[in-house]
């Protein structure tokens, strides 16, 4: 069986809130920053510095749009970004099942 | 990290994704406007026909169509913090489309080209069964399912029995799964995506 090591995990989705994003996104294709926040039950803040990091890793999209005349930030997952979370689950996976 | 935890990880991912899967926020109040219109229209016209008064019809479907379409305009411009996600357009997309089909069924082809109305209805209703079927993956609301399965019985229901009472069984079908979906939705069902 393959040692399980968490450095093998990826480090940028290795975190839970930034996991969760990933997820939503995942799922939903986009989502604005709004929802998302109500989603991962997360402070303004700290809704931010997770952003920041996905978007720093090229993990994330960002665009601005209006809704109902009013501006709205919507997110979604890049190729990579998308990629390195099958990425995460298939380790984990592969873990759970001694591969 | 053990093993436990790498499963732990996992469940945590799919109940986010889950979660996230049930903000359409529909609030039902468009389900409770159309629920409740088109089920006291099929009762009136039920009335009206069984008493020989068939010649009002186009005026009381009229009044119907213009008296609900006006109120879901009104809480389609107060709806306010719509979520931005691609299953909530999708939501809305399947719901406009089937919207849009059942209206133009029943306006052209039941009321100003009088089609025959059992093929008419039982339309309708196999339109209502899918966009609920089809709701209830995305929104991962499994009673959906059961209001779709009611909506196709619905539909043989108009399908076997006589003409004369296919506006009763519509009538039965809006007010059991339409109205009451909506109520339900309104008052039971909280989504994930609200503030908490």
């Amino acid at each position: 069986m393959k040692s399980y090591d968490y450095k093998d995990l990826d480090e940028v989705l290795h975190s839970r809130i930034r996991l969760a994003i990933a997820s939503i996104l995942v799922a939903n294709g986009e989502v604005d920053f709004v929802t998302l926040k109500n989603l991962v039950k997360a402070t303004d803040g700290n809704m931010n510095t997770h952003l920041k990091k996905l978007e720093e890793s090229a993990y994330i999209n960002v665009k601005k749009a209006f809704q109902d005349r009013k501006p709205v930030t919507i997110y979604s997952l890049t190729a990579k970004g998308r990629d390195s979370f099958k990425e995460y689950v298939s380790r984990l996976e592969g873990f759970i099942h001694g591969k | 990290m053990k093993k436990n935890e790498a499963i732990e990880e996992l469940l945590f991912i799919k109940k986010v994704i889950d979660d996230s899967r049930r903000i359409t926020r529909d609030d039902g109040i468009i389900h409770i406007i159309w629920g409740a219109a088109v089920s006291i229209g099929s009762l009136c016209t039920w009335i009206l026909e069984s008493r020989s008064f068939g010649n009002l019809l186009g005026y009381l479907w009229g009044a119907v169509y213009i008296i609900a379409f006006a109120l879901t305009i009104v809480h389609v411009n107060r709806a306010k913090n719509r979520p931005h996600t691609l299953a909530s357009q999708v939501y809305g997309y399947i719901w406009f489309a089937v919207g849009i089909s059942a209206m133009i069924t029943c306006i052209l082809g039941i009321i100003i080209l009088r089609l025959p109305l059992k093929p008419a209805l039982t339309t309708i209703s196999i339109l209502l069964a899918g966009a609920y079927f089809v709701s209830s993956k995305i929104a991962d609301y499994k009673w959906m399912r059961v209001v779709a399965a009611g909506w196709w019985l619905a539909a043989m229901l108009i399908m076997v029995f006589d003409e004369s009472f296919s506006y009763p069984i519509c009538a039965g079908a809006t007010f059991a799964l339409e109205l009451l979906s909506g109520l339900y939705l309104k008052f039971f069902v909280r989504d994930a995506g609200s503030a908490s």
